[in-house]
């Protein structure tokens, strides 16, 4: 009778600790998965940030004569960028790569601020709807590289500190959890992403 | 703020309120078991009345209620059960009404589906907006609904799970908050998508409901008893009475403090989504801004429609009057949200923009129009629609619906001249010549002295179409150089400014037409290099109202050369401001010429927003007061618009729309 007692204590706390382990387990794979989306959402956009500019330099172009270096340069910025991000692709290991394509991105986003300042003198332009749609496009493809970053950085900070604590350091160390790093923003002017509003 | 530690502070309140429910629901069993106690102790051992809903089913469990002590384990089990039995069904039937997904629950308050493929720019902002924090939550996006009949600030998020959520903002949301502030009420919205606050309501308020469901048996079970206690024995009617009172004691009290829970819960995570939203955008000054403006706002936050009553808990701010003196309340108040995200925040909240959007605003619909306007009835309209038009920078009656034609009719060759910041300058210079041709050599000397020899030859190109054009499209003119001008180098302003004094004081004297230039163009100069310099000081009509008296006056006395037609147009601008209407004088021409004008504009403009707005209402009145605008009264009026920092809408953007 004792001997049933025990073995039935013994089979729920076996149960306990199992359904335990899934929740931790489960919690920390969806934990890895979101920060691995959000890294992803990083290419995603700066890809697409890439296709906008040529549209946007298009519409503005014909308003902005007088301001051809500025449009050229936001076209040579932007190709320089887009040659450094799949020279980045090819060789992701490459730290060389990787920091070339951070000041590349540097350079666009000046270059890109510097025309939305410019183009701030025309009205014409800014009242312009396809340009008012791309500026909104540009913002918020801007705002979502940003915000990629940032929840990539959150997320990892959650990972690491959720397969840090006990009991699911223990977990984590039996099944390969590794600890995630920090997205780190190399070049200082990259840090401030360009500011582009409209009002 | 710490977001990170405010985050985890509202989840460390959370749970312990969840705990709290969990003992509210724990009391209401325990209440009812002693309740049921109670009654069949009184009823003196009755063995034939069993504590049901079907109060006429016979229980033998409690055979021996009536002698036996305060524990009785098979009553006790047979009472929570019961309650716990009821309390689960209604909670079932309650979780199926939400089942349906989020979607279900925005079409239900009217909302409708923004359709990914709009071309309406604000709708498109709003959905990279919700894209953009999808991103930062890391969740995926949301459908994206719109409430298009509310005027208010307001948002929710709907839905059991991420999959399922949807984001629904009002039309008033759109239309009165910035980018940033949009932002910062979407990210509040996914944190309640994120953390499950749905989840967690629909399943409180599921209890809460099966809660009250007890008192509701009660109430069903007392209503009963009247037509049933014919033919019945005596103790057990009471009995039956006795339960059904408990009944619905334990009920409404279990539902009382069950709301009162469930309410602190619902602000405390208002507070987490608050500080989420921080979080997702890095920027406290969108939550913070968009809490400012409902504040701000008479609408506020406040929803037209009650058919949302019964998810006001998923709300961004409070969107019906709570009872019991805010104790109900699902979100805290606004100022205490905002102090918690912004601690040096100064209790002022954002005044809806003073704009008097003169496109839009109904003049002709304004009310207390006095009837005894002398001007003649079909006449009246016009006027008001002059009054417009003049404001929107169109001076000829046909120009109230041809803004565009008066754009058409601008030459060419100065319009292009005034994008460029250079040519703006000579198209200024070139509006100031005189007819005259000895003060008009005078003049171009000047101009010589002051931008060298090259502006006079841009100057001469420009003067065909500087004759061409008439005296009431100089100031539309005037208006197109604006934006070209304020790109000017601080360096260049100087000299400019020098040399637009030298033309206007060639002859000696300043016109109306000079006047309004002079101060459009320095104005808006002044204001788009430090836009401090329109810091609000007064907030008083009081203190401004010798000032206000100047403006209308020299208002009146531009309309009519009559006195007495002076004064009747000054009563009709006077008329409009209520609250110092006896404190305006109509002051002689002597007492408000150009000089007392534009001392008095100097001050107002430090005024507040609706001083200003009221203020431009009554100079409307008094210049469309007899049916008649000159040009020397819109001229005038520009300038004081300009001078109060109301936006006047530029003839290009009239043209582009």
């Amino acid at each position: 009778m004792i001997a049933l007692i025990i073995l039935i204590g013994l089979l729920a706390v076996i149960v306990i600790v199992a359904l335990m382990a899934t929740g931790i387990y489960n919690s920390l794979v969806s934990l890895r998965n979101r920060f691995k989306n959000a890294y992803a959402q990083i290419d995603v956009q700066l890809k697409r940030r890439y296709d906008l500019i040529p549209n946007l330099v298009e519409t503005a172009k014909g308003y902005l004569k007088h301001e051809h270096s500025t449009l050229e340069d936001v076209i040579k910025a932007r190709n320089i960028a887009l040659a450094a991000s799949q020279a980045a692709a090819a060789n992701p290991a490459d730290a060389n790569a990787v920091k070339g394509l951070v000041s590349a991105e540097g350079g666009l986003s000046g270059a890109l601020s510097r025309l939305m300042v410019v183009s701030e003198q025309y009205p014409d332009l800014k009242a312009n709807q396809n340009m008012m749609q791309l500026t909104e496009e540009l913002t918020s493809t801007e705002n979502k590289i940003a915000f990629a970053r940032q929840a990539y950085n959150d997320s990892v900070m959650q990972y690491n500190t959720s397969r840090e604590t006990f009991p699911n350091v223990i977990l984590a160390g039996m099944f390969g959890f590794l600890p995630a790093e920090l997205f780190h923003v190399e070049d200082p002017t990259e840090r401030n992403a360009p500011k582009v509003s409209f009002g | 703020m710490d977001f990170f530690e405010a985050e985890q502070r509202a989840r460390k309140r959370t749970a312990r309120l969840l705990v709290l429910f969990g003992f509210a629901v724990a009391g209401t069993v325990v209440a009812g078991y002693l309740g049921t106690l109670m009654v069949l102790k009184v009823a003196g051992g009755n063995p034939h009345r069993g504590r049901s809903f079907g109060y006429d089913s016979p229980h033998p469990a409690y055979a021996d209620a009536g002698s036996a002590g305060l524990w009785q384990p098979g009553l006790f089990a047979v009472v929570s059960a019961c309650t716990l039995t009821v309390i689960g069904l209604a909670s079932l039937y309650k979780w199926s009404e939400f089942s349906a997904g989020g979607s279900a629950v925005a079409e239900s308050v009217g909302g409708r589906r923004v359709d990914p493929h709009t071309t309406n720019p604000k709708e498109h902002q709003l959905l990279n907006v919700v894209e953009e924090m999808a991103i930062a939550s890391g969740t995926p996006v949301p459908a994206v609904y719109i409430l298009d009949d509310e005027p208010g600030i307001n948002s929710f998020a709907a839905g059991l799970t991420t999959s399922d959520a949807v984001v629904t903002v009002t039309r008033g949301t759109l239309e009165k908050l910035k980018r940033d502030e949009l932002q910062g009420v979407i990210a509040h919205e996914f944190s309640h998508i994120l953390n499950g606050d749905m989840r967690m309501n629909v399943r409180v308020s599921a209890i809460i409901f099966g809660i009250l469901v007890i008192g509701l048996a009660g109430r069903a079970t007392l209503w009963g008893m009247r037509g049933g206690t014919r033919g019945r024995g005596n103790s057990g009617v009471l009995v039956v009475l006795g339960i059904g009172l408990a009944l619905l004691v334990v009920g409404y009290i279990g539902y009382f403090f069950g709301r009162l829970i469930q309410a602190s819960l619902s602000r405390q995570r208002e507070f987490l989504a608050d500080a989420s939203a921080v979080q997702f955008t890095r920027n406290p000054d969108g939550v913070t801004g968009a809490l400012k403006k409902i504040g701000g706002y008479a609408i506020g936050s406040s929803l037209d429609t009650h058919k949302a009553a019964g998810i006001s808990h998923f709300f961004f701010a409070q969107a019906f009057a709570s009872n019991f003196g805010g104790l109900w309340a699902t979100h805290p108040p606004l100022g205490e949200r905002i102090r918690a995200i912004d601690p040096n925040f100064d209790g002022k909240f954002i005044e809806p923009p003073e704009v008097v959007d003169v496109t839009r605003e109904p003049w002709s619909k304004v009310p207390h129009m006095p009837p005894q306007a002398p001007a003649p009835s079909p006449q009246a309209a016009a006027a008001f629609g002059l009054a417009l038009a003049a404001a929107a920078g169109t001076l000829t009656a046909e120009g109230a619906a041809g803004a565009q034609t008066l754009l058409a009719e601008i030459p060419a060759s100065l319009r292009t001249a005034a994008r460029s910041p250079h040519d703006a300058q000579i198209v200024v210079y070139g509006l100031l010549l005189d007819d005259d041709p000895d003060l008009r050599k005078r003049q171009l000397a000047s101009i010589a002295s002051g931008e060298g020899g090259e502006a006079l030859r841009t100057l001469e190109q420009l003067e065909p179409a500087l004759l061409q054009l008439k005296p009431e499209h100089k100031l539309p003119v005037l208006q197109l150089t604006l934006p070209a001008l304020k790109a000017l180098p601080p360096s260049a302003l100087g000299s400019f400014a020098g040399v637009l004094d030298d033309l206007v004081q060639a002859d000696g004297k300043v016109t109306t037409f000079e006047f309004a230039l002079q101060r459009l163009v320095l104005r808006t100069l002044a204001v788009s290099r430090s836009p401090s310099a329109v810091a609000t000081q007064i907030y008083s009509f009081q203190a401004v109202a010798g000032e206000i008296s100047v403006v209308l006056s020299s208002l009146a006395h531009a309309s009519s050369e009559n006195t007495d037609e002076a004064s009747r147009a000054f009563a009709e601008g006077a008329s409009q401001l209520k609250l110092v209407q006896d404190r305006l004088q109509f002051l002689p021409v002597a007492g408000c010429g150009l000089a007392q004008l534009d001392a008095s504009l100097d001050k107002l403009a430090g005024a507040s927003g609706p001083i200003k707005q009221r203020l431009l209402m009554a100079a409307a009145h008094v210049v469309s007061a007899d049916g008649v605008i000159l040009t020397a009264e819109s001229e005038l009026l520009r300038a004081i618009a300009a001078s109060l920092d109301v936006p006047v809408p530029p003839l290009a953007s009239q043209a582009a729309a």
